[in-house]
């Protein structure tokens, strides 16, 4: 209703404007549902001054029949939206009221969906794959329990190598590596020639001794770079995830640790694509702010041979204990390919060129994580595991 | 490799700091793993504080006996003369002293301040070698040479405090197992002229060290030279204190001048020495041979040694005195009373020094370095280098000539053909030819033309003798891009022509399986693939099964990790019963990892090399599993409700989560024969004609074994394979949008012992092409039914790819899965 008809109302029928006057202030008044349904019966009901009027202009002179009926009309669509109003306010308040009665303790904790957790050794292998997947390479795999040829001959290894050691290498008993039928009598020994080649001639000393031979747990995963090789023609692209073995046990060496190794074998593969293949895996995996760089070193297997470094992780390069106070941590070696290898594997080292790099992967996961001691992760204390 | 700094600017100018110093080094090939400050903390002020001082005056403490109350006078930079209490006594008035004046802080991290002894004031300290951090412990104070003058500051002549690099030197570098070498590196890398090998030649007396010394090669095939020299007449002491604070920072011990010379130009040059006491060598001959047949040895330590045939002794005419280039005897020694030497300097096979070092279980600074291979060229160098310093430390008269004699001889260092555009291609940046060459001349190779023309002969280049490393042209190349600098070489990637990194299906699979179970609240852990012998015996696996005999490690580390496993089980279980220990309420944990099986038949597959074959063989089985273990409910305890406890239905669920995760359907669940299982809760998995593993509740007994007792373990192990070759392959779009399905439930009572999978078996036949899946939703055994039989409920749901179903249809259906069910199970309708 605006002004005007406001004035008219005044004007022309004060008691239709009395009318309004009180039946929205009763309207306003009203605290409860019942009491507004007493206010509607009261001013708009049938029996209702308002109704009254409205019946009775009939029985009005014929001038002011228009005038009443459209004022009365006006009141009553006026008091019917404000008890209407009033109304909703009324529903909206006791809802209100209502969901405040029903508050929650919200800090309770929510219902306890499931929630495993990855280990962080294949946490991080699979972090270190999908970079190297980005990039267009494979996973190769291969056995852990592998030929002496795999592990060290066909790796540029040197027959007097210490690598090649019992102190260095875990090797199979090989009596127990190969098992006959059934049928076969008794538990009988690994092949004859296995035997023979560690000059165990028999007799009941020489059963009780392991036999040592071409089996051993890899110490490394190269032999799967060699076995690809062997196994495909170039272009190689390849990293080759997985367990290694050597006999060590401190904080930070653990008899069984993992690896991930690479191979990219190629025409016109160069040391400047080695550095910026590492230097892209770094950048991804411990963040494009942190510097790093590569280094000479040396292996037997690559030539030239690197190492490559990333900005201390714990002092950000000013110096710590971590760092031994250099400022860098050693993360990967690296190298482009011995031309020696290509030999073994029956490629055209006059043809290619390739690179080659691996990495600890314990020492990625610790560094990255902050994990003092390599033992922990092989504990499986939940309280460890579920950190991750 | 521990190198002094100041020792190493003795051959090459360096003028930046050791920081610079150590980036340099290790950008060039030699990795500095760290500098080790030693002495007193290098702050400039502090050092300041440290003067060469004479003693004035030295008289009796008024008030102490041990004591002596001394003027020094440091110089007028230091203050003057200072009042200094000292309690050491072998010192005089007049001698040159090492001075630390009031405010300095020492090496121990004492700080010195003025301070009233016994009542007397003492201003400054008179140094002792242990206080300046060159020996252990030292008697009595440092007494100078009367030469160096007063005031100066002491770090002129000794170093108070110094950066030692902690270098690793790669094994095949062994020339820079020495400052000398090291110091090479530092002029090639900075283009810094590198002084002369430092080894001078004394003054010759007496008659000549061959009169004096025979030497036989016995075993050419072990020592490819051995030169002997004679000293006599030197008397055995303590070394100077600079002498003594090389060694110490350099890592050594000073023990006295005799044994601290030889050390000391082992780690200048290399080229490891022995000093024998001429007297107590009989016959005056040495014999470099081959230990005989159960010859022993008493080894400085006092050990007995049996030696064995290939140990390479250095012996007199009748007994062994040395296991050469690692241990010397007893007999043979160099003690106080010795006065001729003979110093032995000598080049033997590496491998074999590596191989009886093993055997003695002894490893030193001499045959660590021997161990890599020396140059024989470094042998007349070290003997004349030591026989100097005998001279010039000990007093000894060096007798005229060397005794030097040649075994097998080393190859002569190859002629290699170089082209500079070989280095380009390999290192993928441009080096200018002349730059290379000056680099390989830099590092002391011979270059030379390689003919005409130029640029197709390159240069032919001759590495020096002690760089046996540079066989190829390709480890020239190595040499040109680490000395040019690596972090010059731009940073570009491979072609990766017809590369695409994907993971094959086996990958994927195992990876969506650890993905699933972690989505369902197991944790995955990894367990060590060695285990004790009888790991798993407690599993009571049959002595036919292969399973139950483990390949054994022939040295394993421990008695806990001798085989490696058959089965995933043990660690485990281990797992479980390790956090049961620890308090843990609930465990569920998975593991992904191999087995290892023996070969049941054939030989070990040869290694072919050059052979392009797709299916190389393994040379054992070590086929991938997946094992899980439950232990207490899947989800946590929380205040919304008790969750549920675990049972053989759980990990039913976990394997049937792995198949439904995988895409695969189709699965068999046959009763479990498994001896480690519950008989009545157990169950295989089949798929298709693969028998793909075992699960279901534990047998409480094998819980028990492996230390689990009193609560219901649940496990499963299932070879991946199988998984492999059937999961994540294509889903083809079935169409259930275009019209509705319609559900059907039903109840019927039939024997108890009648198999679910048998009454959906009659339900599915029964049901034809309209029925889609059919489900129990419900099972009830109790008052409700009658004995021995029980109720399951079934919810069939019915589609057409047609037409919208009828209640015709849904309703004949149903007619004829109850008469199905009537006729061949004897159900009747709940």
């Amino acid at each position: 209703m605006d002004d005007a008809q406001l004035h008219d109302l005044q004007e022309r029928t004060p008691e239709l404007a009395a009318l309004l006057a009180e039946g929205s202030a009763a309207a306003a008044a009203a605290a409860e549902p019942d009491a507004l349904e007493q206010v509607r019966v009261r001013f708009l009901g049938r029996k209702s001054r308002l109704t009254e009027i409205l019946r009775s202009i009939s029985s009005l002179p014929a001038a002011e029949r228009p005038v009443v009926g459209k004022l009365g009309n006006v009141v009553r669509v006026e008091l019917e939206r404000l008890v209407a109003a009033r109304e909703d306010e009324l529903r909206g308040a006791s809802l209100a009221a209502a969901l405040t009665a029903e508050r929650l303790d919200i800090t309770l904790p929510g219902v306890p969906l499931p929630r495993g957790h990855r280990h962080l050794i294949s946490r991080t292998i699979r972090e270190v794959e999908d970079i190297f997947l980005g990039m267009g390479y494979k996973v190769a795999e291969g056995p852990e329990i592998e030929l002496d040829y795999y592990n060290f001959t066909a790796l540029n290894t040197p027959d007097d190598h210490p690598a090649r050691s019992v102190d260095d290498t875990f090797f199979i008993d090989q009596r127990t590596a190969i098992r006959r039928a059934a049928g076969d009598a008794g538990a009988s020994p690994a092949g004859a020639a296995a035997v023979s080649a560690a000059g165990s001639p028999g007799g009941d000393a020489a059963a009780s001794a392991p036999v040592v031979g071409d089996l051993l747990l890899r110490t490394q995963t190269s032999p799967v770079q060699v076995r690809t090789m062997e196994s495909q023609e170039p272009p190689v692209y390849i990293i080759c995830p997985g367990k290694v073995y050597r006999p060590d046990l401190d904080a930070t060496h653990t008899p069984m640790f993992h690896q991930v190794e690479g191979l990219a074998v190629d025409r016109g593969i160069t040391l400047a694509d080695l550095k910026g293949t590492l230097h892209q895996f770094a950048r991804e995996f411990f963040g494009a702010d942190r510097a790093i760089r590569l280094r000479p070193h040396f292996f037997p297997f690559t030539e030239p041979s690197v190492e490559l470094d990333v900005q201390c992780l714990l002092c950000g390069g000013t110096g710590c204990r971590s760092c031994k106070y250099s400022g860098w941590l050693e993360i990967l070696g690296a190298g482009m390919v011995d031309p020696n290898l290509y030999g073994f594997v029956g490629y055209d080292s006059g043809e290619l060129q390739g690179f080659a790099f691996g990495m600890g992967v314990e020492r990625m996961a610790m560094l990255k994580h902050g994990v003092p001691d390599a033992r922990a992760l092989f504990d499986n204390d939940l309280r460890f595991l579920e950190q991750f | 490799m521990r190198v002094p700094v100041s020792w190493l600017r003795e051959y090459v100018a360096w003028d930046r700091s050791a920081e610079e110093l150590a980036e340099l080094l290790s950008m060039s090939g030699s990795e500095v793993e760290g500098i080790d400050w030693v002495g007193a903390p290098h702050d400039p002020d502090n050092l300041a504080l440290f003067r060469v001082g004479r003693v004035l005056t030295k008289e009796r403490h008024p008030n102490a006996d041990k004591l002596w109350l001394c003027t020094v006078d440091v110089g007028p930079g230091g203050g003057g003369v200072h009042q200094i209490v000292c309690g050491a006594q072998n010192f005089a008035a007049g001698d040159t002293v090492a001075v630390s004046l009031a405010g300095a802080t020492l090496e121990n991290g004492l700080k010195l301040r003025k301070a009233n002894l016994r009542g007397v004031e003492s201003d400054g300290m008179m140094l002792s070698e242990q206080e300046l951090g060159f020996e252990q412990t030292s008697p009595g104070i440092v007494v100078l040479p009367a030469g160096w003058p007063v005031g100066a500051p002491l770090t002129d002549y000794l170093p108070v405090s110094e950066p030692v690099l902690e270098i690793e030197v790669t094994p095949n570098r062994p020339d820079c197992l020495s400052v000398y070498g090291v110091a090479r590196e530092v002029a090639a890398a900075a283009k810094l002229p590198l002084v002369p090998a430092p080894v001078g030649e004394p003054p010759a007396t007496g008659g000549p060290a061959g009169a004096a010394i025979a030497v036989e090669i016995a075993d050419p095939d072990l020592c490819a030279r051995y030169g002997a020299r004679v000293i006599r007449g030197v008397s055995v002491g303590a070394s100077p204190a600079w002498l003594k604070a090389r060694l110490t920072h350099a890592g050594m011990r000073p023990i006295n001048n005799v044994v601290d010379v030889t050390n000391y130009v082992m780690l200048a040059l290399g080229q490891p020495l022995h000093g024998f006491d001429a007297a107590k060598i009989r016959g005056a001959k040495l014999i470099v041979r081959r230990a005989r047949p159960d010859e022993h040895i008493v080894t400085l330590d006092g050990i007995d040694r049996a030696l064995r045939p290939d140990n390479l002794v250095i012996a007199d005419t009748e007994r062994a005195l040395v296991i050469a280039g690692i241990f010397g005897a007893i007999d043979a020694e160099v003690d106080e009373h010795t006065t001729d030497l003979v110093l032995e300097a000598a080049t033997f096979n590496g491998p074999n020094i590596m191989h009886t070092s093993k055997d003695v279980g002894w490893r030193s600074e001499a045959s660590l370095r021997f161990e890599k291979g020396l140059d024989p060229c470094n042998v007349p160098l070290g003997l004349a280098m030591a026989s100097r310093l005998f001279h010039e430390l000990c007093g000894g008269a060096v007798a005229p000539g060397a005794v030097d004699v040649w075994g097998q001889r080393p190859p002569a260092p190859p002629r290699l053909r170089y082209h500079s555009a070989d280095s380009d291609r390999l290192l993928g940046l441009v080096v200018a030819p002349a730059e290379q060459a000056e680099i390989l001349r830099r590092l002391e190779c011979e270059v030379e033309s390689g003919g005409e023309p130029a640029a197709n002969a390159g240069l032919i280049v001759t590495p020096p003798p002690f760089r046996r490393d540079l066989e190829r042209s390709v480890d020239l190349i190595e040499e040109v891009g680490r000395v040019h600098g690596l972090q010059n070489l731009p940073e570009t990637l491979p072609l990766r022509r017809e590369a695409s990194g994907l993971l094959t299906r086996d990958q994927q699979v195992r990876r969506r399986v650890a993905d699933t179970l972690t989505g369902a609240g197991l944790d995955e852990v990894v367990a060590y693939s060695f285990v004790a012998a009888d790991a798993g015996t407690a599993l009571g696996l049959a002595g036919d099964d292969r399973r139950a005999a483990p390949i054994a490690l022939a040295n394993p580390m421990s008695a806990e990790q001798a085989v490696v496993r058959t089965t995933l089980l043990p660690g485990l279980l281990a797992v479980v019963a390790g956090n049961l220990a620890r308090q843990a309420e609930r465990v569920a944990v998975f593991e992904l990892g191999r087995a290892y099986l023996p070969r049941v038949t054939g030989d070990l597959p040869a290694p072919a090399p050059g052979r392009k074959d797709a299916a190389q063989p393994w040379p054992l089985d070590e086929p991938e599993m997946l094992a899980v273990a439950l232990c207490g409910p899947l989800s946590g305890q929380s205040w919304t409700g008790a969750p549920r406890p675990t049972d053989f239905f759980t990990i039913k669920g976990c394997v049937e989560l792995v198949l439904a995760g995988l895409g695969i359907a189709g699965a068999v669940f046959e009763r479990s024969h498994e001896p480690y299982l519950h008989p009545g809760k157990a169950a295989d998995l089949l798929l298709g004609d693969d028998r793909v593993g075992g699960f279901g509740l534990l047998r409480p007994d094998v819980a028990a074994r492996y230390g689990i007792a009193d609560r219901d373990v649940c496990v499963a192990e299932l070879s991946v394979a199988p998984l492999a070759t059937r999961g994540l392959s294509i889903a083809l779009f079935e169409d259930l949008l275009t019209f509705p399905l319609a559900g059907q439930d039903l109840a019927v009572v039939l024997d108890a012992d009648v198999p679910a999978a048998q009454m959906l078996e009659v339900v599915r036949r029964a049901g034809g092409r309209l029925l889609r899946t059919a489900t129990v939703f419900d099972v009830y055994e109790g008052d409700q039914v009658p004995p021995g039989k029980r109720s399951l409920a079934v919810r069939l749901v019915l589609r057409s790819a047609e037409r919208t179903l009828t209640e015709k249809d849904i309703g004949g259906v149903r007619r004829k899965v109850l008469a199905a069910l009537e006729r061949e199970l004897g159900a009747a309708l709940r």
